[in-house]
């Protein structure tokens, strides 16, 4: 079954129409050619696909791309500025050093982004809890919450 | 003014913004024009006999383009394995299948679902064989055979034996034996495995896909594809993870590139979740018995070990593992008469790899036994351990000398930082402290792919680009060679272009392999890069009208050494363009030997071992100590590590910021594998039941402690700037740490890993400890 | 042999009303699964445990995803209300803090920005982790069907649960202004497995001894959720130490629980006990 939807990703409006089998991450990646957000286990495991929705962060391999008829998406290609520069969070995450093959980070950030976005600063407590879908196979996740507290005093004006 | 030095400074990886910005392109993320999709037909036995194969269905289905089976396509006679005598694997296999998930056939169509369907259309016809889960099973007297050309179920065997260890244990005034196993662990990377494949119609093949080691990969497709080794080229793409399970070349590449030969067109073939758990690589289980003889004064006297490593359908570079832990065990702890007899075992199940964490149950049972005998001899067990540290300068059992150790520093620094001697004993109810040490080799022999060559060019405007067959899987290696040549050079990072792990564009190298980036890679950069340095000196020296000798190099200009700030200057960019004028532009040439000599890894069992030469096996090795404070729960068996505390000699530490992430990284692994993770197949029918992250227990950001990390710093002579490996070493003796840290809290010993809380809780229960 | 896959193909219905998914499930019987969050039916799909050729979507409906407080006497969630929002329901929270908390222990962040009450309760696994708290609250189902309306007890939801029914409402009791509660799950990796075991209690005190207490398992087999004997024992005693020792001995003993992957239906008995146990103690002692 066909059906005609409406995506608004990144500001940007995408009027396609999708089967009803295509999950929303396929649609990002494959319809629409963002392949910024990753699939690592397409099962809801590993949250590398996560982007927000209505501002909160889920899994877009869970979820059909028909259910986000008429919803805001952000992915990982909307957080950066003008000319490609870093957002902060971006930012943080480079300079912690909590990057190493770099898979799974877009997610992370997708899903430090929904964090920050609530809660200015946040305790080590509450980041940990904020990433809890994530799997990291490089870093131990030390340097991930280093970032995300660095990405929290940036855009707070400390740093 | 001269620039301060970059070795030692804390630099992000230089790959990192594009990642950051999800910019990246990765595998998974490429699309070429007219380009495939390819889906596997896997085995539904863990152990049958291919009889017949019926793809007339699925070639007719409209959108499938080709379709691959071993019986009509493999070419005859090329065998995947690491060494010569563990040849044992068609990549897509005609006469039988060995493992639950193993390849049989597959198919290319115009999109993802049509092949899937497709691949649903393939009969195949079996004859199912009666298989082996297990070594206990597998080394039974009329097991069924893995392979029909192995008695036994016997990949390789390998034995050392140096002094006289019977003799050695009867004068012994202690002796202390135990047996210890570790489950078979998985890799678990992030990236999902993904090889595209492009035929040209010139003959080339061209490859994106993930390795650890391109020019290996290079050579394993040319012998089993039957293609001219020239003919194939793999292109440099970023790598979502390897941790040595990338380090093979995999069934995936091959069927890409015989899909690609058929079809004239690029084929994609990217593997599911479970399908890179199951068909993959694992880390194998091992049975670990070790005897330890010691003197009244704690003196290790001899040490006789017996490991049974499990490799699953084929050998692969397991066949690694049966000597690595020899490379670790015998470089730690000094004695004088020394047994090691390892075996390796095929059974019907995913097959297994190299893997970071791989040695740890040697370094674990070593640790316990230092706890142990100390009580039993009545010494402290940190001085027995101090004083059976091997040292810098001393030879190991097998005749390689160890040119730098940092054990008993890491050992006294972690102790002291840890608050090791107050805390023990000390911590109260259910809490505990433990220690553990560790080492790691950096590059150990592996022939002629022992060195490292790289080059760089200078470009007409003063930047220049270096060429490097090493790859980087998230190690950070482009920006540690990076580092190294704007070091040498003494430019900006950023004027230094990169072009590593293309096999069309670089020499050969050994790839993220045997731990060999820093030492012998860095090397060859840096000696480029001194190469491209002498000859930048020799122009400007023209210009400046003295000799190359008195010129000076800072920043982008050279000048006169002794008018310092004077006299005439000119700069990179005018060096480059005259030199491009004389028609010979400015090259800098680098390469690195290894320093090791031993050329026999030869397991060939008809060939006594007395025969064999022994040397130096190892350039350098690492080493490192690791405390760890933990809390057991007595009602439900679960262990939570508060802390620890990681004292990494790894030389000189290049980029703190970058070997402190690689060291959390290793932690990681090594807590998961631990406590957490754990490998189940189904008895009936021998598949893998752990294929995700589910069921496959990785930890995640909440299963990981504080963690302080510490530098012995002290250089060793064979590396680059004095460096060695720096993720992997320190971080070994993790589980004895565990392992002693639950001791000391409980009073019971756990000598099978993964400590999960149903095994503590057993042990507590045993011990009637609530 | 079945590899989980890309989602084979299906027509994704979208009903307005709940009268609209009872036609659509009585026109596609046996063909037709419903759709709440998504997290379970897709995963179903892709293992292709399901091979169904339509899916009705709720998502659509207006009114299923409200959560209002019925006077002082009961708080109505509607089943597609998804678990983070109860968890951040201030009402919720006022009202009846043991179950905000419960949803908010639930999985992680996106599965609780995804997945609903309602989809918790029907999916019938054992672990299903609201179950337990809703037991214990002594929470009711409505279930509604072309034929009308039922409200049954949540512990009972099996065994009455028809394929012609959807849930629309989880309907929870006000626990009464001085009823200690507690909850304790146990999960390998704490936030991110789903509860190996878990158990709920709600307890009303009659001077220094038990009086009215409810107890719900998690991790066990479906009939044996609620520990009858164990509320029983516990009864009109006084809550020491030897009391709560024995009371979770019988509920774990009484209970059914089978091996995993991980873990051995013994172990989890054992486990099982423990978290009885400790949510005793979080109740009447605060002990967290």
């Amino acid at each position: 079954m066909k059906h005609d939807i409406v995506l608004k990703i990144n500001n940007e409006t995408h009027r396609i129409t999708v089967d009803s089998r295509r999950t929303l991450l396929e649609v990002i990646r494959e319809e629409i050619g963002l392949t910024g957000t990753k699939e690592m286990c397409n099962k809801g495991d590993c949250g590398s696909c996560t982007v927000l929705l209505d501002g909160r962060p889920v899994l877009s391999c869970m979820m059909l791309a028909v259910e986000a008829d008429g919803k805001e998406i952000l992915t990982i290609e909307g957080l950066a500025g003008e000319k490609n520069s870093l957002h902060p969070i971006q930012q943080a995450f480079v300079e912690s050093g909590a990057i190493q093959c770099g898979y799974c980070t877009p997610g992370f950030i997708m899903s430090a982004k929904a964090l920050l976005d609530k809660n200015k600063d946040p305790n080590v407590d509450e980041i940990k809890n904020a990433i809890s879908n994530h799997i990291c196979r490089c870093t131990g996740y030390v340097q991930i919450i280093e970032a995300i507290g660095r990405a929290a005093k940036i855009l707070g004006g400390v740093e | 003014m001269k620039r301060e030095s970059l070795i030692g400074k804390d630099i992000p990886r230089i790959d990192s913004p594009e990642k950051a910005l999800g910019r990246a392109k990765f595998a998974a993320d490429i699309v070429l024009p007219g380009m495939l999709y390819a889906k596997v037909v896997r085995s539904p036995y863990a152990h049958a006999r291919i009889l017949n194969i019926d793809t007339s269905k699925a070639a007719s289905l409209p959108g499938v383009k080709a379709v691959v089976t071993g019986i009509e396509d493999t070419p005859r006679g090329g065998l995947f394995g690491i060494v010569s005598y563990t040849k044992d694997q068609v990549l897509l296999p005609y006469d039988k299948v060995r493992y639950y998930g193993e390849e049989v056939a597959a198919v290319a169509a115009i999109d993802e679902d049509t092949a899937e369907e497709a691949a649903e259309l393939i009969k195949v016809d079996y004859e199912p064989l009666p298989f082996v889960l297990n070594v206990e099973d597998a080394l039974k007297e009329g097991a069924p055979l893995v392979h029909e050309d192995k008695p036994g179920n016997i990949a390789a065997r390998y034995l050392v034996n140096e002094g006289n260890v019977e003799e050695a244990f009867i004068n012994s005034d202690y002796v202390w034996e135990k047996t210890f196993t570790c489950e078979v662990a998985s890799h678990a990377l992030p990236e999902p495995y993904t090889a595209i494949a492009s035929y040209e119609p010139s003959g080339k093949m061209n490859l994106w896909m993930q390795t650890q080691c391109p020019f290996q990969t290079r050579q394993a497709l040319s012998n089993t594809l039957k293609l001219p080794l020239s003919d194939i080229r793999i292109h440099s793409i970023p790598m979502g993870g390897g941790h040595g399970g990338r380090s093979d070349t995999f069934p995936a590449a091959f069927i890409a590139c015989l899909l690609s030969k058929k079809t004239g067109r690029p084929v994609q073939v990217k593997l599911s979740r479970e399908e890179i758990e199951d068909c993959m690589r694992d880390k194998a289980s091992k049975i670990w018995h070790i005897k330890v003889g010691f003197k009244k004064d704690g003196t290790i006297t001899a040490r006789d070990i017996k490991m049974t490593l499990e490799c699953g359908a084929y050998a692969s570079s397991s066949i690694v593992e049966l000597w690595v832990p020899l490379l670790i065990d015998e470089v730690l702890w000094r004695t004088e008469s020394y047994r090691y007899f390892g075996e390796l075992v095929y059974t019907n199940k995913t097959i297994s790899s190299m893997m970071r964490t791989r040695a740890h149950v040697g370094p674990m049972s070593m640790e316990v036994c230092f706890e142990q005998a100390g009580e039993a001899l009545g010494i402290d067990p940190v001085e027995l351990r101090l004083k059976n540290a091997l040292q810098t300068g001393e030879v190991s059992p097998t005749k390689s000398t160890i040119t730098s150790s940092g054990l008993k520093d890491s050992i006294k620094i972690a102790v002291e930082k840890s608050g090791y001697r107050e805390k023990k004993g000390r911590l109260g109810a259910r809490r505990g402290i433990g220690l553990g040490s560790g080492n790691m080799q950096s590059m150990f022999y592996m022939g002629f792919r022992s060195g490292s060559t790289a080059f760089i060019k200078f470009n007409d405007d003063g930047s220049c680009t270096l060429f490097t067959g090493n790859c980087d899987l998230g190690q950070g290696n482009q920006t540690l060679f990076t580092q190294i040549v704007a070091e040498e050079l003494g430019i900006d990072m950023k004027d230094v272009k990169l072009c590593y792990g293309d096999t069309e564009l670089c020499y050969q190298d050994p790839g993220t392999y045997s731990m060999s980036a820093t030492v012998v890679s860095g090397s060859a950069v840096r000696k480029a890069a001194l190469d491209a340095k002498r000859r930048l000196l020799e122009v400007a020296g023209d210009l400046l009208d003295v000799s190359w000798e008195e010129v000076e190099m800072e920043g982008k200009e050279f000048s006169v050494r002794y008018r310092r700030g004077k006299g005439k200057t000119v700069s990179l960019k005018e060096v480059c363009r005259t030199a491009f004028k004389r028609g010979k532009p400015i090259f800098g040439f680098g390469d690195h030997r290894a320093r090791v000599d031993y050329s026999d890894f030869n397991m060939d069992l008809n060939i006594p071992y007395s025969e064999r030469t022994y040397g130096q096996k190892v350039a350098a090795y690492s080493y490192g100590t690791t405390v760890v404070e933990l809390e057991v729960d007595c009602e439900t068996g679960k262990i939570k590590i508060d802390r620890i505390w990681a004292v990494n000699d790894c030389g000189t530490v290049i980029n703190p910021l970058l070997v402190k992430g690689n060291m959390h990284g290793q932690l990681n692994f090594m807590i998961g594998h631990g406590l957490y993770e754990m490998n189940r197949w189904d008895i009936r029918t021998g598949r893998k039941l752990t294929s995700d992250f589910r069921s496959y227990k990785v930890p995640t950001a909440n299963e990981i402690p504080d963690i302080e990390t510490y530098f012995v710093g002290k250089p060793d002579p064979n590396g680059p700037y004095g460096a060695k490996e720096g993720s992997l070493g320190f971080g070994c003796g993790l589980h004895g740490a565990i392992a002693n840290a639950i001791h000391d809290a409980t009073g019971v010993w756990l000598y099978d890993v993964p400590f999960t809380p149903e095994r503590v809780l057993k042990a507590l229960e045993e011990r009637g400890i609530k | 042999m079945e590899y989980f896959r890309r989602l084979p193909e299906f027509d994704y219905l979208s009903p307005r009303t709940v009268e609209e998914v009872l036609s659509l499930i009585k026109t596609h019987k046996g063909k037709a699964k419903l759709y709440g969050g998504g997290t379970i039916v897709l995963h179903r799909m892709k293992g292709r445990v399901y091979n169904i050729p339509y899916l009705i979507g709720l998502k659509a409906i207006d009114g299923l995803d409200k959560i209002t407080i019925d006077g002082t006497s009961h708080i109505r969630i509607g089943a597609m209300v998804k678990h983070g929002d109860i968890a951040q329901s201030m009402d919720v929270k006022r009202v009846c803090p043991l179950f905000a908390e419960t949803c908010s222990m639930l999985g992680t962040p996106q599965i609780r920005n995804m997945g609903t009450i309602g989809g918790n309760v029907a999916s019938m696994f054992a672990t299903a982790e609201t179950m337990p708290v809703l037991v214990a609250l002594g929470a009711e189902a409505k279930l509604v069907s072309q034929e009308g309306e039922r409200i049954i007890p949540i512990e009972d939801i099996h065994r009455n649960l028809k394929g012609k029914e959807i849930i629309t409402e989880i309907v929870i009791p006000l626990p009464p202004s001085d009823a200690k509660t507690g909850y304790k799950k146990f999960a390998l990796r704490e936030r991110f497995d789903y509860a190996t075991v878990s158990a709920a209690v709600l307890i009303q005190m009659d001077g220094d001894r038990c009086g009215e207490i409810r107890i719900g398992l998690g991790g066990v087999t479906l009939p044996t959720r609620r520990p009858y004997e164990a509320e029983e024992a516990l009864k009109g005693n006084p809550l020491n130490d030897e009391v709560i020792e024995r009371v979770s001995t019988l509920a774990a003993e009484n209970s059914r629980t089978g091996s995993d992957i991980m873990f051995s239906a013994d172990y989890k008995k054992k486990l099982l006990k423990v978290m009885v146990k400790r949510a005793i103690l979080q109740a009447v002692k605060g002990v967290a």
